[in-house]
Protein backbone atom coordinates (compact mmCIF):
# COMPACT_ATOMS: atom_id res chain seq x y z
CA UNK A 1 0.00 0.00 0.00
CA UNK A 2 2.70 2.36 1.01
CA UNK A 3 4.50 1.40 -2.56
CA UNK A 4 1.33 2.33 -4.60
CA UNK A 5 0.37 5.66 -2.62
CA UNK A 6 4.37 6.73 -3.50
CA UNK A 7 4.27 5.55 -6.76
CA UNK A 8 0.74 7.29 -7.34
CA UNK A 9 2.16 10.71 -5.69
CA UNK A 10 4.77 10.36 -8.32
CA UNK A 11 2.91 9.79 -10.85
CA UNK A 12 0.50 12.15 -10.42
CA UNK A 13 2.50 14.61 -8.87
CA UNK A 14 1.00 15.05 -5.82
CA UNK A 15 2.99 15.45 -2.70
CA UNK A 16 -0.50 14.72 -0.20
CA UNK A 17 0.10 11.00 -2.11
CA UNK A 18 3.42 10.54 -0.70
CA UNK A 19 2.31 11.79 3.05
CA UNK A 20 -0.49 9.22 2.77
CA UNK A 21 1.85 6.50 2.23
CA UNK A 22 4.40 7.92 4.23
CA UNK A 23 2.97 6.33 7.91
CA UNK A 24 2.57 3.03 6.14
CA UNK A 25 6.35 3.19 4.38
CA UNK A 26 7.13 3.89 8.47
CA UNK A 27 5.92 1.59 9.86
CA UNK A 28 7.17 -1.25 7.08
CA UNK A 29 10.38 -0.42 7.77
CA UNK A 30 10.48 0.22 11.22
CA UNK A 31 8.79 -3.49 12.06
CA UNK A 32 11.57 -5.66 10.89
CA UNK A 33 14.11 -3.58 12.33
CA UNK A 34 12.41 -3.84 15.82
CA UNK A 35 11.44 -7.67 15.33
CA UNK A 36 13.29 -9.69 17.25
CA UNK A 37 13.13 -13.59 17.33
CA UNK A 38 12.23 -14.23 20.54
CA UNK A 39 14.36 -16.80 22.66
CA UNK A 40 11.15 -18.51 24.60
CA UNK A 41 11.87 -21.34 27.65
CA UNK A 42 8.54 -22.99 28.34
CA UNK A 43 8.07 -25.95 30.94
CA UNK A 44 4.79 -27.28 31.49
CA UNK A 45 3.93 -29.20 35.45
CA UNK A 46 0.82 -30.95 36.59
CA UNK A 47 0.71 -30.71 40.18
CA UNK A 48 -0.34 -34.75 40.17
CA UNK A 49 0.05 -37.11 37.65
CA UNK A 50 -3.12 -39.19 38.50
CA UNK A 51 -6.62 -38.15 39.31
CA UNK A 52 -10.10 -39.36 40.05
CA UNK A 53 -13.06 -37.98 37.84
CA UNK A 54 -15.03 -34.51 38.58
CA UNK A 55 -11.18 -33.75 40.67
CA UNK A 56 -8.81 -30.37 39.74
CA UNK A 57 -5.64 -30.85 38.53
CA UNK A 58 -3.69 -27.53 38.57
CA UNK A 59 -1.20 -27.20 35.24
CA UNK A 60 1.54 -24.44 35.24
CA UNK A 61 2.87 -23.40 31.85
CA UNK A 62 6.35 -21.39 33.00
CA UNK A 63 7.63 -18.90 30.62
CA UNK A 64 10.98 -17.31 30.60
CA UNK A 65 12.45 -14.69 28.10
CA UNK A 66 15.41 -13.15 27.48
CA UNK A 67 13.82 -10.64 25.53
CA UNK A 68 11.19 -8.61 26.33
CA UNK A 69 7.78 -10.25 24.19
CA UNK A 70 4.24 -10.69 24.55
CA UNK A 71 2.89 -14.16 24.02
CA UNK A 72 -0.38 -16.14 23.88
CA UNK A 73 -0.29 -19.15 25.17
CA UNK A 74 -2.76 -22.25 24.64
CA UNK A 75 -2.82 -25.82 26.44
CA UNK A 76 -5.01 -27.59 24.11
CA UNK A 77 -6.84 -29.75 26.35
CA UNK A 78 -9.14 -33.20 24.97
CA UNK A 79 -12.72 -32.94 25.30
CA UNK A 80 -12.80 -34.60 28.71
CA UNK A 81 -10.55 -32.32 30.18
CA UNK A 82 -12.09 -28.57 30.80
CA UNK A 83 -10.00 -25.42 32.14
CA UNK A 84 -11.19 -23.57 34.60
CA UNK A 85 -9.58 -20.06 33.55
CA UNK A 86 -8.57 -18.31 30.26
CA UNK A 87 -7.09 -20.72 27.87
CA UNK A 88 -5.57 -19.03 25.72
CA UNK A 89 -4.09 -15.90 27.27
CA UNK A 90 -2.00 -13.08 26.24
CA UNK A 91 0.71 -12.75 28.83
CA UNK A 92 3.46 -10.11 29.02
CA UNK A 93 7.05 -11.65 29.90
CA UNK A 94 9.68 -9.17 30.65
CA UNK A 95 13.67 -9.74 29.44
CA UNK A 96 14.96 -12.00 32.33
CA UNK A 97 11.81 -12.95 33.78
CA UNK A 98 9.46 -16.13 34.73
CA UNK A 99 5.74 -15.80 34.23
CA UNK A 100 3.63 -18.39 35.23
CA UNK A 101 -0.10 -19.08 33.58
CA UNK A 102 -1.71 -20.99 36.48
CA UNK A 103 -4.89 -23.15 35.10
CA UNK A 104 -7.05 -25.59 37.20
CA UNK A 105 -8.33 -28.32 34.81
CA UNK A 106 -11.78 -30.24 35.39
CA UNK A 107 -11.59 -33.77 35.39
CA UNK A 108 -14.66 -34.17 33.55
CA UNK A 109 -14.37 -38.16 31.72
CA UNK A 110 -12.09 -40.80 32.80
CA UNK A 111 -9.04 -41.70 30.50
CA UNK A 112 -5.52 -41.38 29.71
CA UNK A 113 -4.02 -37.49 28.34
CA UNK A 114 -0.56 -36.45 27.33
CA UNK A 115 -1.02 -32.66 27.94
CA UNK A 116 1.17 -30.42 25.91
CA UNK A 117 3.14 -28.92 24.24
CA UNK A 118 1.87 -25.50 25.00
CA UNK A 119 1.15 -23.49 21.50
CA UNK A 120 3.02 -20.66 21.85
CA UNK A 121 2.78 -17.57 19.76
CA UNK A 122 4.81 -14.77 20.37
CA UNK A 123 4.42 -10.96 18.22
CA UNK A 124 6.68 -8.23 17.78
CA UNK A 125 5.82 -5.02 19.21
CA UNK A 126 4.00 -3.82 16.21
CA UNK A 127 2.10 -6.68 15.26
CA UNK A 128 3.73 -7.27 11.98
CA UNK A 129 5.74 -10.79 12.92
CA UNK A 130 4.53 -13.77 14.58
CA UNK A 131 6.18 -16.62 15.47
CA UNK A 132 4.34 -19.80 16.87
CA UNK A 133 5.25 -22.85 18.44
CA UNK A 134 4.61 -25.96 20.75
CA UNK A 135 6.76 -25.58 24.00
CA UNK A 136 7.10 -26.86 27.24
CA UNK A 137 7.23 -30.98 26.65
CA UNK A 138 4.10 -33.32 27.59
CA UNK A 139 3.11 -34.58 30.92
CA UNK A 140 0.96 -37.40 31.49
CA UNK A 141 -2.08 -37.35 33.49
CA UNK A 142 -4.20 -40.07 34.46
CA UNK A 143 -7.96 -39.54 35.24
CA UNK A 144 -9.22 -42.64 36.85
CA UNK A 145 -13.24 -43.10 36.74
CA UNK A 146 -15.16 -42.68 40.31
CA UNK A 147 -16.16 -46.27 41.75
CA UNK A 148 -19.26 -47.39 42.26
CA UNK A 149 -20.22 -48.21 45.74
CA UNK A 150 -21.67 -52.20 45.36
CA UNK A 151 -23.57 -53.47 48.40
CA UNK A 152 -23.37 -57.25 47.08
CA UNK A 153 -21.25 -59.10 44.76
CA UNK A 154 -21.72 -62.14 42.79
CA UNK A 155 -20.92 -65.37 44.12
CA UNK A 156 -19.02 -67.63 42.43
CA UNK A 157 -20.47 -71.58 41.81
CA UNK A 158 -16.68 -72.32 42.57
CA UNK A 159 -14.34 -71.26 44.77
CA UNK A 160 -10.62 -71.69 44.93
CA UNK A 161 -7.94 -73.13 47.25
CA UNK A 162 -6.54 -69.83 48.77
CA UNK A 163 -7.80 -68.53 51.91
CA UNK A 164 -10.21 -65.79 51.07
CA UNK A 165 -13.87 -63.69 52.42
CA UNK A 166 -15.61 -65.86 49.95
CA UNK A 167 -17.70 -69.11 51.52
CA UNK A 168 -17.29 -72.06 49.56
CA UNK A 169 -19.85 -74.46 48.90
CA UNK A 170 -17.53 -77.18 50.29
CA UNK A 171 -17.00 -78.25 53.46
CA UNK A 172 -13.86 -77.89 55.66
CA UNK A 173 -12.28 -75.91 58.22
CA UNK A 174 -14.03 -72.49 58.62
CA UNK A 175 -16.68 -70.40 60.19
CA UNK A 176 -19.91 -70.89 58.63
CA UNK A 177 -21.89 -74.25 59.65
CA UNK A 178 -22.57 -76.34 57.04
CA UNK A 179 -23.91 -79.71 58.32
CA UNK A 180 -23.82 -82.50 61.20
CA UNK A 181 -21.86 -85.68 60.76
CA UNK A 182 -21.44 -88.69 62.89
CA UNK A 183 -17.61 -88.54 64.57
CA UNK A 184 -15.00 -89.72 63.19
CA UNK A 185 -11.22 -90.86 64.67
CA UNK A 186 -9.26 -87.68 64.18
CA UNK A 187 -12.30 -84.75 64.53
CA UNK A 188 -11.20 -82.79 67.18
CA UNK A 189 -13.39 -82.49 70.60
CA UNK A 190 -13.94 -78.63 69.88
CA UNK A 191 -16.34 -79.66 66.71
CA UNK A 192 -18.39 -82.22 68.36
CA UNK A 193 -21.96 -80.99 68.64
CA UNK A 194 -23.13 -81.49 71.65
CA UNK A 195 -26.76 -81.20 71.26
CA UNK A 196 -27.41 -83.51 68.25
CA UNK A 197 -24.88 -85.88 70.08
CA UNK A 198 -27.08 -85.75 73.47
CA UNK A 199 -30.26 -86.34 70.96
CA UNK A 200 -28.72 -89.47 69.21
CA UNK A 201 -26.84 -91.13 71.89
CA UNK A 202 -23.64 -91.18 69.20
CA UNK A 203 -20.94 -88.53 68.83
CA UNK A 204 -21.43 -86.15 66.03
CA UNK A 205 -20.01 -83.35 65.14
CA UNK A 206 -19.92 -80.29 63.46
CA UNK A 207 -18.91 -79.26 59.63
CA UNK A 208 -18.27 -76.07 58.33
CA UNK A 209 -18.09 -73.92 54.75
CA UNK A 210 -14.43 -73.26 54.82
CA UNK A 211 -13.32 -69.14 53.81
CA UNK A 212 -11.94 -69.44 50.19
CA UNK A 213 -10.85 -66.67 47.15
CA UNK A 214 -12.41 -66.94 44.11
CA UNK A 215 -10.61 -66.30 40.51
CA UNK A 216 -12.84 -63.50 39.05
CA UNK A 217 -11.84 -62.79 35.22
CA UNK A 218 -13.57 -59.25 33.02
CA UNK A 219 -13.92 -59.85 30.36
CA UNK A 220 -14.98 -56.87 28.21
CA UNK A 221 -16.58 -56.43 24.83
CA UNK A 222 -14.31 -53.76 22.75
CA UNK A 223 -16.03 -54.63 19.45
CA UNK A 224 -17.66 -51.76 18.97
CA UNK A 225 -19.92 -48.79 21.28
CA UNK A 226 -22.80 -47.24 21.26
CA UNK A 227 -22.54 -43.07 22.03
CA UNK A 228 -24.47 -40.30 22.63
CA UNK A 229 -22.45 -37.29 23.56
CA UNK A 230 -19.94 -38.34 25.68
CA UNK A 231 -21.64 -41.38 27.71
CA UNK A 232 -21.99 -44.73 25.82
CA UNK A 233 -21.65 -48.01 26.57
CA UNK A 234 -17.93 -48.21 26.33
CA UNK A 235 -18.04 -45.67 29.19
CA UNK A 236 -20.63 -47.80 31.42
CA UNK A 237 -18.44 -50.95 30.53
CA UNK A 238 -15.00 -49.62 31.82
CA UNK A 239 -17.43 -47.77 34.82
CA UNK A 240 -18.47 -51.22 35.53
CA UNK A 241 -15.09 -53.24 35.24
CA UNK A 242 -13.34 -50.72 38.13
CA UNK A 243 -16.36 -50.62 40.68
CA UNK A 244 -16.25 -54.58 40.31
CA UNK A 245 -12.40 -55.03 39.98
CA UNK A 246 -12.00 -52.79 42.96
CA UNK A 247 -15.10 -54.46 45.42
CA UNK A 248 -13.53 -57.75 44.23
CA UNK A 249 -10.12 -57.03 45.45
CA UNK A 250 -11.42 -55.66 48.08
CA UNK A 251 -12.98 -58.98 49.48
CA UNK A 252 -8.96 -60.66 48.41
CA UNK A 253 -10.03 -61.93 45.46
CA UNK A 254 -7.79 -62.49 42.26
CA UNK A 255 -9.09 -60.40 39.36
CA UNK A 256 -7.99 -60.61 35.86
CA UNK A 257 -9.36 -58.64 32.87
CA UNK A 258 -9.72 -59.35 29.25
CA UNK A 259 -10.43 -56.99 26.69
CA UNK A 260 -12.04 -59.13 23.69
CA UNK A 261 -12.06 -56.93 20.95
CA UNK A 262 -10.26 -55.59 17.59
CA UNK A 263 -7.54 -54.99 19.82
CA UNK A 264 -7.19 -57.96 22.29
CA UNK A 265 -5.28 -57.63 25.77
CA UNK A 266 -5.36 -59.40 29.09
CA UNK A 267 -4.57 -59.46 32.57
CA UNK A 268 -3.91 -62.64 34.57
CA UNK A 269 -5.54 -62.57 37.73
CA UNK A 270 -4.04 -61.71 40.64
CA UNK A 271 -4.99 -59.79 43.91
CA UNK A 272 -3.86 -56.98 45.95
CA UNK A 273 -3.48 -53.09 45.51
CA UNK A 274 -0.80 -53.39 42.64
CA UNK A 275 -3.70 -55.02 40.82
CA UNK A 276 -6.23 -52.88 41.00
CA UNK A 277 -3.95 -50.22 39.47
CA UNK A 278 -2.97 -52.59 36.72
CA UNK A 279 -6.42 -53.08 36.06
CA UNK A 280 -7.11 -49.59 35.71
CA UNK A 281 -4.47 -48.36 33.96
CA UNK A 282 -5.48 -51.22 31.22
CA UNK A 283 -8.84 -50.11 31.55
CA UNK A 284 -7.61 -46.07 31.00
CA UNK A 285 -6.05 -47.66 27.20
CA UNK A 286 -9.57 -49.71 26.55
CA UNK A 287 -10.77 -48.22 23.02
CA UNK A 288 -12.50 -49.25 20.25
CA UNK A 289 -10.55 -50.44 17.34
CA UNK A 290 -12.54 -51.21 14.01
CA UNK A 291 -11.41 -54.48 12.66
CA UNK A 292 -12.87 -57.34 10.83
CA UNK A 293 -10.95 -60.41 12.17
CA UNK A 294 -12.48 -62.81 13.89
CA UNK A 295 -11.86 -63.88 17.15
CA UNK A 296 -12.62 -66.64 19.54
CA UNK A 297 -11.75 -67.54 22.74
CA UNK A 298 -8.84 -69.44 21.44
CA UNK A 299 -6.40 -67.05 21.26
CA UNK A 300 -6.49 -66.21 24.83
CA UNK A 301 -3.75 -67.68 26.91
CA UNK A 302 -5.33 -70.54 29.22
CA UNK A 303 -3.73 -68.80 32.06
CA UNK A 304 -6.12 -65.80 31.51
CA UNK A 305 -9.36 -67.49 31.94
CA UNK A 306 -8.24 -70.05 34.96
CA UNK A 307 -10.43 -73.16 35.40
CA UNK A 308 -13.64 -72.57 38.27
CA UNK A 309 -13.12 -68.83 37.73
CA UNK A 310 -16.16 -66.44 37.48
CA UNK A 311 -16.08 -64.79 34.32
CA UNK A 312 -18.18 -61.40 34.38
CA UNK A 313 -19.08 -60.53 30.50
CA UNK A 314 -19.32 -56.76 30.09
CA UNK A 315 -20.76 -56.40 26.94
CA UNK A 316 -23.64 -54.14 25.27
CA UNK A 317 -24.39 -57.17 22.52
CA UNK A 318 -23.76 -55.21 19.85
CA UNK A 319 -20.96 -57.52 17.41
CA UNK A 320 -22.05 -60.59 16.28
CA UNK A 321 -19.05 -61.73 16.99
CA UNK A 322 -19.23 -61.42 21.04
CA UNK A 323 -21.80 -63.82 20.98
CA UNK A 324 -19.97 -67.36 20.26
CA UNK A 325 -17.39 -66.97 22.14
CA UNK A 326 -19.61 -66.34 25.39
CA UNK A 327 -21.18 -69.25 23.98
CA UNK A 328 -17.67 -71.06 23.50
CA UNK A 329 -16.71 -69.82 26.84
CA UNK A 330 -19.93 -71.73 28.59
CA UNK A 331 -19.41 -74.58 26.71
CA UNK A 332 -16.21 -74.82 28.43
CA UNK A 333 -17.38 -74.96 32.02
CA UNK A 334 -17.00 -71.60 33.01
CA UNK A 335 -18.89 -69.67 35.73
CA UNK A 336 -20.48 -67.26 32.77
CA UNK A 337 -22.52 -64.27 33.60
CA UNK A 338 -23.31 -61.64 31.32
CA UNK A 339 -24.21 -58.09 32.05
CA UNK A 340 -25.39 -56.53 28.96
CA UNK A 341 -24.70 -52.95 28.98
CA UNK A 342 -27.77 -51.57 26.83
CA UNK A 343 -27.11 -49.32 23.73
CA UNK A 344 -30.98 -48.49 24.02
CA UNK A 345 -30.65 -45.24 25.44
CA UNK A 346 -27.86 -44.30 22.83
CA UNK A 347 -30.09 -45.12 19.76
CA UNK A 348 -32.28 -43.01 18.45
CA UNK A 349 -35.73 -44.98 17.28
CA UNK A 350 -36.13 -42.22 14.37
CA UNK A 351 -38.97 -40.29 12.91
CA UNK A 352 -39.84 -42.12 9.94
CA UNK A 353 -42.51 -45.59 9.97
CA UNK A 354 -39.59 -47.05 8.33
CA UNK A 355 -37.23 -46.49 10.82
CA UNK A 356 -39.19 -47.07 13.85
CA UNK A 357 -39.86 -50.11 12.65
CA UNK A 358 -36.25 -51.97 12.14
CA UNK A 359 -35.71 -49.99 15.56
CA UNK A 360 -38.60 -52.56 16.43
CA UNK A 361 -36.76 -55.26 15.13
CA UNK A 362 -33.57 -54.63 16.23
CA UNK A 363 -34.71 -54.57 19.74
CA UNK A 364 -36.84 -57.95 19.34
CA UNK A 365 -33.41 -59.49 18.02
CA UNK A 366 -31.77 -58.62 21.03
CA UNK A 367 -34.17 -60.23 23.14
CA UNK A 368 -33.87 -64.01 21.22
CA UNK A 369 -30.09 -63.15 22.04
CA UNK A 370 -30.55 -62.91 25.38
CA UNK A 371 -33.08 -65.86 25.38
CA UNK A 372 -30.44 -67.92 23.72
CA UNK A 373 -28.44 -67.41 26.83
CA UNK A 374 -30.60 -68.21 28.62
CA UNK A 375 -31.52 -71.21 27.04
CA UNK A 376 -27.67 -72.08 27.35
CA UNK A 377 -28.00 -71.06 31.41
CA UNK A 378 -25.70 -68.14 31.20
CA UNK A 379 -27.78 -65.43 33.06
CA UNK A 380 -28.37 -62.13 31.67
CA UNK A 381 -29.01 -58.83 32.62
CA UNK A 382 -29.43 -55.63 31.55
CA UNK A 383 -27.47 -52.74 32.69
CA UNK A 384 -29.52 -49.24 31.91
CA UNK A 385 -27.79 -46.30 31.96
CA UNK A 386 -28.25 -44.17 35.24
CA UNK A 387 -29.02 -46.87 37.23
CA UNK A 388 -26.90 -48.41 39.72
CA UNK A 389 -24.93 -51.63 38.70
CA UNK A 390 -26.37 -53.19 42.10
CA UNK A 391 -29.46 -53.47 40.44
CA UNK A 392 -28.39 -55.95 37.75
CA UNK A 393 -25.93 -58.15 39.84
CA UNK A 394 -28.91 -58.23 42.35
CA UNK A 395 -31.01 -59.72 39.31
CA UNK A 396 -27.99 -62.34 38.15
CA UNK A 397 -27.83 -63.40 42.47
CA UNK A 398 -31.49 -64.07 42.25
CA UNK A 399 -31.58 -65.86 39.13
CA UNK A 400 -28.58 -67.81 40.23
CA UNK A 401 -30.53 -68.69 43.62
CA UNK A 402 -33.71 -70.46 41.65
CA UNK A 403 -31.83 -71.41 38.16
CA UNK A 404 -30.41 -74.96 38.00
CA UNK A 405 -26.69 -74.25 37.20
CA UNK A 406 -26.39 -75.93 34.17
CA UNK A 407 -23.58 -78.74 33.14
CA UNK A 408 -22.13 -78.12 29.23
CA UNK B 1 -12.45 7.08 12.15
CA UNK B 2 -12.70 5.87 8.67
CA UNK B 3 -16.27 8.08 8.60
CA UNK B 4 -14.08 11.04 9.41
CA UNK B 5 -11.64 10.96 6.77
CA UNK B 6 -14.63 10.47 4.29
CA UNK B 7 -16.31 13.58 5.24
CA UNK B 8 -13.38 15.56 5.15
CA UNK B 9 -12.46 14.06 1.21
CA UNK B 10 -16.13 14.79 0.20
CA UNK B 11 -15.91 17.92 2.01
CA UNK B 12 -12.38 18.48 -0.20
CA UNK B 13 -13.96 18.02 -3.39
CA UNK B 14 -17.72 19.25 -4.06
CA UNK B 15 -17.11 18.31 -8.18
CA UNK B 16 -16.61 14.98 -7.76
CA UNK B 17 -18.49 13.65 -4.82
CA UNK B 18 -20.44 11.17 -6.82
CA UNK B 19 -17.04 9.40 -7.35
CA UNK B 20 -15.15 10.17 -4.46
CA UNK B 21 -18.64 8.97 -1.94
CA UNK B 22 -19.23 6.06 -4.41
CA UNK B 23 -15.66 4.57 -3.44
CA UNK B 24 -15.76 5.60 0.05
CA UNK B 25 -18.91 3.86 0.49
CA UNK B 26 -17.94 0.94 -1.09
CA UNK B 27 -14.71 0.86 1.13
CA UNK B 28 -17.01 1.50 4.39
CA UNK B 29 -19.02 -1.70 3.27
CA UNK B 30 -15.59 -3.88 2.87
CA UNK B 31 -14.68 -2.68 5.99
CA UNK B 32 -17.94 -3.34 7.60
CA UNK B 33 -17.59 -6.58 6.22
CA UNK B 34 -14.43 -7.30 7.16
CA UNK B 35 -14.87 -6.25 10.77
CA UNK B 36 -18.12 -8.24 10.90
CA UNK B 37 -16.54 -11.91 9.69
CA UNK B 38 -13.06 -11.11 11.17
CA UNK B 39 -11.60 -10.73 8.44
CA UNK B 40 -8.45 -8.84 8.74
CA UNK B 41 -6.99 -9.52 5.29
CA UNK B 42 -10.05 -7.64 3.93
CA UNK B 43 -9.12 -4.48 5.77
CA UNK B 44 -5.94 -2.76 3.33
CA UNK B 45 -9.06 -2.71 1.14
CA UNK B 46 -11.35 -0.11 2.44
CA UNK B 47 -8.20 2.04 3.28
CA UNK B 48 -7.12 1.43 -0.08
CA UNK B 49 -10.50 2.83 -2.22
CA UNK B 50 -10.43 5.84 0.50
CA UNK B 51 -7.05 6.70 -0.63
CA UNK B 52 -8.29 6.44 -4.48
CA UNK B 53 -11.39 8.50 -3.48
CA UNK B 54 -8.51 10.96 -1.37
CA UNK B 55 -6.28 11.27 -5.06
CA UNK B 56 -9.54 11.71 -7.15
CA UNK B 57 -10.18 14.71 -5.06
CA UNK B 58 -6.87 16.03 -5.22
CA UNK B 59 -6.40 16.03 -8.49
CA UNK B 60 -10.39 17.28 -9.12
CA UNK B 61 -9.34 20.06 -6.61
CA UNK B 62 -6.16 21.62 -8.58
CA UNK B 63 -2.57 22.35 -8.05
CA UNK B 64 -2.39 23.47 -4.47
CA UNK B 65 -1.25 21.33 -1.55
CA UNK B 66 -3.80 20.28 0.74
CA UNK B 67 -2.42 20.93 3.97
CA UNK B 68 -4.75 18.67 6.12
CA UNK B 69 -3.00 15.78 4.29
CA UNK B 70 -1.21 14.48 7.72
CA UNK B 71 -4.39 14.29 8.95
CA UNK B 72 -5.64 12.34 5.82
CA UNK B 73 -2.46 9.83 6.51
CA UNK B 74 -2.96 9.31 9.99
CA UNK B 75 -6.69 8.88 10.09
CA UNK B 76 -6.43 6.13 7.53
CA UNK B 77 -3.16 4.30 9.24
CA UNK B 78 -5.13 4.11 12.88
CA UNK B 79 -8.18 3.35 10.96
CA UNK B 80 -6.28 0.33 9.37
CA UNK B 81 -4.59 -0.91 12.72
CA UNK B 82 -7.70 -0.34 15.22
CA UNK B 83 -9.88 -2.73 12.83
CA UNK B 84 -6.89 -4.93 12.85
CA UNK B 85 -6.87 -4.52 16.57
CA UNK B 86 -10.63 -5.12 16.78
CA UNK B 87 -10.34 -8.55 14.60
CA UNK B 88 -7.61 -9.56 16.86
CA UNK B 89 -10.39 -9.10 19.87
CA UNK B 90 -12.68 -11.29 18.18
CA UNK B 91 -10.33 -14.29 18.45
CA UNK B 92 -11.30 -14.01 22.10
CA UNK B 93 -7.88 -14.56 24.17
CA UNK B 94 -8.33 -12.72 27.36
CA UNK B 95 -5.31 -10.22 27.30
CA UNK B 96 -3.20 -8.75 30.10
CA UNK B 97 -3.06 -4.95 31.18
CA UNK B 98 0.06 -4.82 30.34
CA UNK B 99 -0.39 -6.01 26.86
CA UNK B 100 -2.99 -4.09 25.86
CA UNK B 101 -1.38 -0.54 27.49
CA UNK B 102 2.26 -1.59 25.48
CA UNK B 103 -0.04 -2.32 22.10
CA UNK B 104 -1.98 0.97 23.14
CA UNK B 105 1.76 2.63 23.38
CA UNK B 106 2.68 1.14 20.30
CA UNK B 107 0.08 2.31 18.44
CA UNK B 108 0.03 6.16 19.71
CA UNK B 109 3.55 6.45 19.03
CA UNK B 110 3.67 5.15 15.81
CA UNK B 111 0.50 7.23 15.05
CA UNK B 112 2.67 10.39 16.40
CA UNK B 113 5.79 9.00 14.46
CA UNK B 114 3.53 8.67 10.71
CA UNK B 115 1.63 12.06 11.27
CA UNK B 116 5.21 14.07 11.78
CA UNK B 117 6.45 11.98 8.77
CA UNK B 118 3.30 13.12 6.94
CA UNK B 119 4.16 16.46 7.28
CA UNK B 120 7.32 15.93 7.09
CA UNK B 121 6.69 15.54 3.41
CA UNK B 122 3.76 17.89 2.96
CA UNK B 123 6.73 20.46 4.46
CA UNK B 124 9.39 19.25 2.49
CA UNK B 125 7.12 19.90 -0.83
CA UNK B 126 6.59 23.68 -0.01
CA UNK B 127 10.89 23.96 0.21
CA UNK B 128 12.37 25.48 -3.00
CA UNK B 129 13.34 22.98 -5.03
CA UNK B 130 14.74 22.33 -8.53
CA UNK B 131 13.47 20.82 -11.34
CA UNK B 132 14.21 18.58 -14.24
CA UNK B 133 15.11 14.72 -15.36
CA UNK B 134 17.68 14.76 -11.77
CA UNK B 135 14.76 14.76 -9.76
CA UNK B 136 11.99 12.49 -11.75
CA UNK B 137 15.07 9.80 -11.82
CA UNK B 138 15.42 10.12 -8.03
CA UNK B 139 11.61 10.32 -7.60
CA UNK B 140 11.45 7.30 -9.58
CA UNK B 141 14.53 5.60 -7.80
CA UNK B 142 12.83 5.89 -4.37
CA UNK B 143 9.61 4.70 -5.90
CA UNK B 144 11.42 1.53 -6.82
CA UNK B 145 13.51 1.39 -3.82
CA UNK B 146 10.45 1.53 -1.92
CA UNK B 147 8.66 -1.42 -3.86
CA UNK B 148 11.94 -3.38 -3.34
CA UNK B 149 12.01 -2.80 0.76
CA UNK B 150 7.89 -4.23 0.12
CA UNK B 151 8.77 -6.98 -1.45
CA UNK B 152 12.09 -8.17 1.17
CA UNK B 153 8.89 -7.50 3.52
CA UNK B 154 6.66 -9.28 1.94
CA UNK B 155 9.67 -12.08 1.93
CA UNK B 156 10.46 -12.25 5.38
CA UNK B 157 6.69 -12.09 6.45
CA UNK B 158 6.01 -15.19 4.66
CA UNK B 159 9.45 -16.25 6.56
CA UNK B 160 8.18 -15.82 9.90
CA UNK B 161 4.84 -16.59 8.91
CA UNK B 162 6.58 -20.63 8.33
CA UNK B 163 9.66 -19.91 11.11
CA UNK B 164 8.33 -22.11 14.60
CA UNK B 165 10.08 -20.78 18.02
CA UNK B 166 12.02 -23.47 19.15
Amino acid sequence: MAAAGLLAGLALGRVELVAVAAPFALAAVLAPALAREPRLQVRLDLDRERALETETVNARIALSAEDAAHADVLLELPSRLSADGDNPRAIAVRAGETRTVELALRCERWGAFGLGPALVRVRDPLGFFAWEGRLGGTVPLRVYPSVEALHALLSPLETQVFVGNQVSRTKGDGIEFADVRPWAPGDRPRRVNWRATARRGDLWVNEQHPERNTDVVLFLDTFTTAELGMRGTLDQTVRAATSLAHRYLQRKDRVGLVSFGGFLSWLLPASGARQLYRIVDSLLQVDIVLSFASRDVNVLPPRSLPPKSLVLAITPLLDPRTGPALLDLRARGFDLVVVEVSPVPFVDPGERELERLAYRLWRLSREATRTRYRHAGIPVVEWIDGVPLNIPLEEVASFRRYAVPARA
Amino acid sequence: MYGGVLAYVLAHTPRAIEGTGALGGLGALVLVFALVRANAALVAWPVALLGVAYAIALVVHGSSVDDGAPFVAGGLFLCAELASWSIDERLGIPAERGVVLARAFALCGLATASLAVAALAVALAAAPAGAGLAWTIVGAASAVAVVGVAVALARKAQEAARSRLH
